[in-house]
C-alpha cells in the first residue's frame, strides 16, 4: 500500500476525528491459553451476531475503514464467517487475528474468497516444545503452520508476530527464517500487556535488561536500525508538543465481545457501551474521549521534558494501567533507555532506576454494568 | 460500443470509504489504493450497476460540478479506465442486478 496515499487518509480522518481503524474482539473464548495472555477467557454475555453487525453499520457509517476482527480466537464463534462476510460487505478493509488452529482447506478458502486484507497469527517459536508450552495446547505449532501453509496456498496475505518471552527470546532468529520460508510477513514484539484485570504478573515475561539491550541492537531482527534506535534529543519543537502520542481514541477505537468501547485495546478505560448507546455518540460525545484528546504531549507531566520524547514509543494505555494517562509508561521507559543508554526523566526521577510499575486501583477498568 | 450506454458497477473484491467529500479504495486483489477526489466519489457513488454512464454523468457530475457533459465524460473516461484497468469497477452493455440489500 501507498505510505503517502495512507498517510493523506489518515491526516484527513484526524482532521475530521473518524474513527478510522477499529479493533473488534468477537470473543475472548480461546483454544489456546497463552501464559502472557492479557484476557480473561469469559464468554458470558457475548454481543449476538445481530448485535455485531449493528455495530458493523455504524462503524461503517462513521467513516471506519480499517477494521481488525480478533479475540480470543475468533473463528470460535459460529458465526465468525457470517460476520466477517457481513464485514467485507459494508466494505471494510479487514483484518483477521487468529492462531490459525482451527483453518483447514475450507476456512482457508473462504478467507481468501471473502477477500480479508490480512491475516495475522502468532507465532512464538519454531519449536514445539516452545509455542506449545506457551499457548499450553499440545499440537498447536503444527496446526499454526498448517493453517499458514493453507492460507499461503489460497493467496492469503499472511503476517505472523512473535512476542517475546523469556521462553522464546533465543528463537527469534529461526522464527524469522521460518516465515520467510513460509513466505509470510514477520513482526516482533517485546511488548507484554498487562491483563485487564490489572494484573501485571505477566509483565514479568517479558524481556528486560540486557536481553531487551540486545533485542534493540540486533540487526537480523529490526529491519530498521536507524529508526529503532533514533537518539535521544536536545530540542523539541512545538509541533511535537501538539501533538498526541498515538492514534488511540484519535483515529483509532476498540470494541470488547460485551460492546464496551475503549480507545484502544492496550488502554482500558471505559468510554461507554454500543449496548446503550450509539458508536457515534459515543465517539464524540464521550467525556472519557474527550478527556484523552485535550492530552498533548505537553501535557504530560514528566514525558514533556524527557530527552526521549520525540522518539518514545510511550503508550498512554500502559500509562493508564499504571493509573495516570499522563504520566510515564514504565515499559516504554524500559524500551527508551535499552535502545539509548539514556535513562528516561521517569529514572532520573527516580535516581536514575527504572521505577517499579503497579495497577491502579482498577476499579477504573472494571466492565461496564 | 457507446460507452456512454455502458453500465458501470464497483466489484465486490475492494474496500472502500467515503471521507468526507473524498472515498479511499483498495483492491483486495493486489493492495492498490486509491484516493477519489470529489468528482471520482459522485461517480463511484453512483456505479450501481443500473444507472447507464450518461446518466451518472449528467446527474452526478454536471448538475453539481457545473461542467458541461461532454467536459465531465472526457474526464470521467480516464478515470474510469484506470478503475476498470485495476478491477475496481466493471463495466458492462447491460443493467447488472444489485446485490442483495444488507
Amino acid at each position: 500500500m501507498s505510505l503517502s496515499l495512507l498517510e493523506e487518509m489518515n491526516q484527513k480522518a484526524s482532521d475530521s476525528g473518524v474513527a478510522l481503524a477499529v479493533h473488534m474482539d468477537i470473543t475472548w473464548r480461546c483454544n489456546e491459553r497463552c501464559v502472557h495472555c492479557y484476557l480473561d477467557h469469559d464468554g458470558k454475555g457475548e454481543m449476538t451476531t445481530d448485535e455485531i453487525k449493528g455495530v458493523l453499520r455504524q462503524l461503517a457509517d462513521c467513516g471506519t475503514f480499517f477494521l481488525s476482527i480478533s479475540g480470543g480466537e475468533p473463528l470460535l464463534r459460529r458465526d465468525c464467517f457470517e460476520i466477517l462476510e457481513y464485514a467485507r460487505a459494508l466494505r471494510f478493509n479487514v483484518k483477521l487475528k487468529t492462531n490459525a488452529v482451527m483453518i483447514g482447506p475450507k476456512e482457508a478458502e473462504r478467507i481468501k474468497k471473502l477477500g480479508i486484507a490480512q491475516v495475522q497469527i502468532s507465532l512464538y517459536s519454531h519449536r514445539p516444545e516452545v509455542h506449545d508450552a506457551i499457548t499450553k495446547l499440545p499440537g498447536s505449532l503444527r496446526r499454526t503452520i498448517n493453517g499458514i501453509k493453507l492460507l499461503k496456498e489460497n493467496g492469503v496475505k499472511v503476517s505472523v508476530t512473535n512476542v517475546l518471552m523469556k521462553f522464546n527470546n533465543r528463537d527469534t532468529k529461526a522464527v524469522k527464517q521460518l516465515a520467510q520460508e513460509l513466505g509470510v510477513n514477520y513482526v516482533v514484539d517485546p511488548t507484554i500487556t498487562p491483563m485487564l484485570s490489572g494484573d501485571r504478573s505477566v509483565v514479568n515475561l517479558g524481556i528486560n535488561g540486557k536481553e531487551l539491550e540486545e533485542f534493540f541492537r540486533s540487526q537480523d531482527l529490526l529491519e530498521d536500525m536507524a529508526e529503532a534506535c533514533l537518539p535521544v534529543s536536545e530540542a523539541v519543537d512545538d509541533d511535537h508538543l501538539d501533538g498526541y502520542s498515538c492514534s488511540a481514541g484519535h483515529t483509532l477505537a476498540y470494541i470488547n465481545p460485551f460492546g464496551d468501547v475503549y480507545p484502544c485495546v492496550q488502554f482500558p478505560m471505559p468510554c461507554g457501551s454500543v449496548r446503550r448507546q450509539s458508536f457515534r455518540d459515543i465517539w464524540y460525545e464521550s467525556s472519557a474521549f474527550t478527556t484523552l484528546r485535550d492530552i498533548h504531549i505537553r501535557d504530560l507531566h514528566t514525558c514533556s521534558t524527557c530527552s526521549h520524547t520525540t522518539y518514545c514509543s510511550r503508550c498512554p494505555g500502559l500509562a493508564y494501567i499504571q493509573g495516570d494517562m499522563r504520566g510515564p509508561s514504565y515499559q516504554d521507559c524500559e524500551k527508551s533507555y535499552a535502545r539509548t543508554g539514556v535513562p528516561s526523566a521517569a529514572m532520573l526521577r527516580n535516581g536514575g532506576q527504572l521505577p517499579v510499575a503497579t495497577s491502579a486501583g482498577l476499579v477504573q477498568i472494571s466492565r461496564l454494568q | 460500443m457507446d460507452l456512454t450506454e455502458m453500465y458501470l458497477t464497483q466489484s465486490p473484491d475492494i474496500a472502500a470509504r467515503t471521507l468526507g467529500d473524498d472515498t479511499v479504495i483498495m483492491s483486495t486483489i493486489d493492495s492498490t489504493v486509491f484516493m477519489l477526489n470529489s468528482v471520482g466519489t459522485a461517480i463511484w457513488k453512483s456505479a450501481d450497476g443500473t444507472t447507464p454512464l450518461s446518466t451518472i454523468i449528467h446527474e452526478s457530475v454536471c448538475s453539481q460540478f457545473d461542467v458541461t457533459d461532454e467536459q465531465a465524460f472526457a474526464d470521467a473516461k480516464e478515470f474510469i479506465d484506470k478503475l476498470v484497468g485495476h478491477g475496481i469497477l466493471s463495466i458492462s452493455e447491460s443493467p447488472v442486478p444489485p446485490r442483495q440489500a444488507l
